[in-house]
């Protein structure tokens, strides 16, 4: 049996329980932030509901921002709440699980882009990161599925796409991210989907499309929604006039410096580790690579150097939805096999 | 009541924003009214997301309070959400066959952009249609089997043996298939793995002599697969050795087949020039010891990335990598020059490669390299350059191509092939581990070219999918399915013939007669038997010939 250890549980304030998720709570409640799901570019209450879908599907309070938790008086919530749910006594606590077996998964981050000063990400405000985008581009996201710009609210219908974004740069994170050729033909292509004038440009290092039909899919987004690729770096990013941002690169196929006006770009950021997961494998004793991603070896790939401690997914470096299901199931295989004993 | 129609039928319908998915096409107000108003007498509700925890609660909690015995949810398709609907449906008391499921969001929302009262009104249409569909449906009983817990794991590779040695590990006896003499598959010619640079060979020979000792795993080697038949927790698999045949029973299979190498006659003078070989060839030669060779050009995406094979084998890349850094540590002042394409090694050691000394030039697919009698000519894009590089030898990066018989073998098992040959899943992203039949998993190079690591996860993962399946004992499958009536059909066996899964056969009866069966587990419900029964015998129980035309009807508006 491992010493699977102590782990702390955070008070969400709301007996999980009793709270199904009816929304009467969130419609009073008087304090507005922004929403982090959304990353920030919405706003959601100081209760509030991850996500629509998330799971559990229970209200949190936020008690950095809930007016009770600052001032000692509103209690809204609780007044609204008809299933009594609302728990303002409720504690962090720390709950201890004996296990045979712990299954890592701890994901990945995004990096932050604000090091990658020649893009200008913060400076020129129509530069957002791929996950900023996918919140626009989303029928439920803050604004619809239209691609507003944030410096005026008009529509862009010209996007360049930058990949490797702090990915395969040595001053950054010198490996590839793996997922963000194929996310941001995706995004393309649903960029042209929810917008007919929609016109999109992948700047890219090498177009990594190795996983099943990828390399249709691209064809098919050349072909049926007309992006175009170019092959180059992006050297750097002006903001131009009507806060236009232009793209200044080398198009490697044909050595020429050239420069594009775009109404947004959107910037492929590199991928890296959870920030949570450097502690965690410190704690557990597993060993990482030097960019901190989980260590397995060739003969059993979800097994880390600790008896009884299983990886799976992008903690174990960049992979997709596929192999990430995959190596999930495997490393269930793997820890079920422990806890059964191997006969 | 099994068998019965309810005496009558409430029916509610269930209409889904899918944020604003739908409800941006469709007017879902509009919609909701029209349907609430007039002639259908139906109770309408709407949110958000009926797919959501939430949503599912709803469902059930309007079935309860209205006595709903009939449900139609509009929202998105029956193949991506109607078991999680059906269930919620299901625990508030509606047969499975009472729910039906709309698909508002790819049929109607999602083809009719900009065309938002058209779109509306054939929303109001399709749901009328589901609405005579569920409602004129009778309840059906789930089916229910026994389950067989062993399994046939078909291939030795480094994934049918990763998959045997996870099954025996729980205790599941298996039979594992192998078609050469020897275990082991693509790797017995690989010279070093990747990313241990450990010895390939021992790592093969190790992993064999663990599954052959293994006392739950019985190893033929030499062992075609000729037939299967049953379905999902009892297969009988018809394998033959040195000329004998013999039935062998699983409740499920694993699909590890493997790939072969493409042997890239006529490109590059393979066949022709003695010193151009491929990447795996070469894998060989480095294992015996390279002589007389020190200047290396290698050519990546020889034969894949374009028409004829448009995909990117996926572990090319890593192997060149790899073996260019075995070169270089044996070989004292080796030039290796890598011509490609776009490197797609997501990943390896192009960077440690390179630091080395490995020279690294991109062709155009357009002005492809030459091999000449002593120089490799191609136009290197990066410098616009024409180079000639002198080259001892020449080294192709072939892709992983399906191997022949495969595409039979999936034939067999009911799985689908994908065009270029590699054994295709309903849905990549949603469900990439699953497959059409139930019983059966596929892992490996069979499904799309994996590295060895990529061969172990999904073996491992079929594994623990299949062992989910044989330890529960008994499979349930929904009764969706085609049924015969015995006293009309007249065994011509025309529906066998048309059947692409196998799931009907002909069997005698007492009286001597032969009639059509259809295999329950099998069977997925298509129909296509019924468009070729010549006295009509054959009918779908989940979907009669009253409630099409009723769903006509309501489409009508009659």
């Amino acid at each position: 049996m491992l010493d699977a250890g102590r782990h702390p549980r955070k008070a969400r304030y709301v007996n999980e329980d009793l709270c199904n998720a009816c929304g009467d709570c969130v419609a009073k409640c008087p304090t507005k932030v922004p929403d982090a799901f959304n990353v920030g570019l919405g706003e959601r209450k100081a209760i509030y509901l991850y996500f629509d879908q998330g799971i559990p599907s229970v209200m949190t309070i936020d008690e950095d921002s809930c007016r009770f938790f600052a001032t000692g008086k509103c209690k809204v919530c609780e007044k609204m709440c008809k299933k009594g749910a609302v728990d303002f006594e409720q504690k962090d606590r720390t709950v201890t699980i004996d296990a045979g077996a712990i299954v890592l998964a701890t994901g990945l981050s995004v990096m932050d882009p604000t090091p990658l000063t020649q893009y200008g990400y913060g400076r020129i405000p129509n530069v957002i990161t791929g996950l900023e985008y996918e919140r626009l581009i989303n029928a439920t996201g803050p604004t619809g599925g239209r691609l507003y710009r944030p410096s005026d609210g008009e529509l862009a219908h010209r996007v360049a796409y930058v990949q490797c974004a702090g990915s395969r740069d040595m001053n950054h994170c010198d490996y590839c991210s793996s997922v963000c050729c194929m996310y941001s033909i995706k995004d393309a292509m649903l960029g042209r989907e929810h917008d007919p004038d929609s016109v999109s440009h992948i700047f890219h290092t090498d177009l990594r499309n190795v996983g099943k039909w990828f390399q249709r899919y691209q064809i098919r987004g050349e072909e049926e929604y007309g992006i175009k690729f170019i092959r180059g770096r992006i050297a750097e990013i002006q903001n131009g006039r009507s806060d236009n941002p232009i793209l200044w690169y080398e198009d490697t196929r044909t050595r020429e410096v050239a420069s594009l006006e775009v109404d947004m770009v959107v910037l492929a950021m590199a991928a890296l580790p959870s920030p949570d997961a450097k502690e965690l494998t410190r704690i557990l004793g597993v060993e990482v690579d030097r960019y901190g991603f989980v260590l397995t070896d060739d003969a059993t790939p979800s097994s880390t150097n600790v008896g009884g401690i299983y990886a799976c997914g992008f903690c174990k470096g960049p992979c997709d939805i596929p192999e990430s299901v995959a190596q999930a199931s495997a490393a269930a295989s793997s820890a079920s096999t422990r806890v059964l004993g191997e006969r | 009541m099994s068998g019965n129609e309810p005496a009558s039928s409430k029916v509610g319908v269930f209409l889904c924003e899918c944020g604003g998915e739908i409800a941006g096409p469709i007017d879902v107000e509009k919609l909701s009214r029209d349907l609430s108003s007039g002639r259908d007498e139906v109770s309408i509700h709407v949110t958000p997301y009926w797919c959501s925890l939430p949503g599912r609660r709803r469902l059930r909690e309007a079935i309860e309070q209205e006595g709903l015995n009939a449900v139609v949810v509009a929202g998105c398709s029956e193949r991506t959400h109607g078991a999680i609907i059906a269930e919620a449906a299901r625990e508030a008391g509606v047969n499975r066959n009472r729910v039906a499921i709309v698909n508002l969001l790819e049929h109607c929302a999602r083809v009719h952009p900009g065309r938002r009262p058209a779109a509306t009104s054939k929303a109001a249409r399709m749901i009328r249609m589901g609405v005579a569909k569920a409602g004129g449906a009778r309840p059906l009983e789930t089916i229910t089997e026994d389950v067989h817990r062993s399994a046939v794991v078909v291939g030795g590779g480094v994934a049918g043996l990763s998959a045997a040695r996870a099954l025996a590990a729980r205790e599941i006896p298996v039979v594992l298939v192998e078609q050469e003499q020897e275990l082991g598959g693509m790797l017995r010619g690989v010279y070093l793995l990747f990313p241990s640079y450990g010895d390939s060979a021992r790592f093969v020979s190790e992993m064999s002599d663990r599954t052959v000792t293994h006392p739950g795993i019985d190893v033929r080697t030499g062992t075609t697969v000729t037939a299967v038949s049953g379905h999902a927790g009892a297969y009988t698999v018809t394998v033959e050795a040195a000329g004998a045949s013999e039935d062998l029973s699983g409740g499920c299979i694993i699909l590890a087949a493997g790939a072969d190498v493409l042997v890239p006659e006529g490109l590059f003078g393979y066949g022709v020039n003695p010193r151009v070989v491929t990447q795996y060839e070469f894998e060989d030669m480095l294992r015996e010891g390279l002589s007389d060779v020190r200047r290396i050009v290698m050519i990546q995406c020889v034969g894949s990335r374009n028409a004829e094979r448009p995909y990117c084998s996926r572990v090319c890349c890593t192997a060149t990598v790899k073996n260019t850094i075995t070169v270089l540590e044996a070989v004292a002042g080796a030039e290796i020059t890598v011509l490609t394409r776009g490197f797609a090694e997501y990943v390896g050691d192009l960077d440690r490669a390179r630091e080395s000394g490995v020279k690294f030039l991109r062709y155009d697919p357009e002005r492809p390299p030459e091999v000449a009698d002593e120089t490799v000519k191609v136009f290197d894009v990066m410098s616009s350059a024409d180079v000639a590089i002198p080259y001892d030898l020449v080294v192709l990066a072939t892709p992983l191509v399906p191997r022949a018989g495969t595409a039979e073998l999936a034939r067999t098992l009911g799985l689908p092939v994908d065009d270029h040959g590699f054994v295709a899943e309903p849905h990549t992203k949603l469900r990439p581990s699953a497959y059409a039949p139930h019983g059966v998993f596929v892992a490996g190079s069979a499904h799309w070219p994996a590295t060895v690591t990529e061969c172990q996860s999904q073996a491992f993962s079929a594994a623990s999918r299949a062992a989910e399946l044989l330890d529960r004992g008994t499979i349930e499958r929904e009764p969706m399915i085609a049924v015969v009536d015995e006293l009309t059909c007249r065994g011509c066996g025309e529906c066998v013939e048309a059947c692409a899964h196998d799931a009907p056969c002909l069997v005698e009866g007492e009286d001597g007669i032969k009639i059509s069966k259809i295999d329950a587990l099998r069977c997925v419900g298509c129909g296509v038997c019924i468009r070729v029964c010549p006295p009509s015998a054959i009918a779908l129980q989940h979907f009669t010939e009253q409630q099409l035309l009723s769903m006509i009807g309501a489409a009508a508006g009659t």
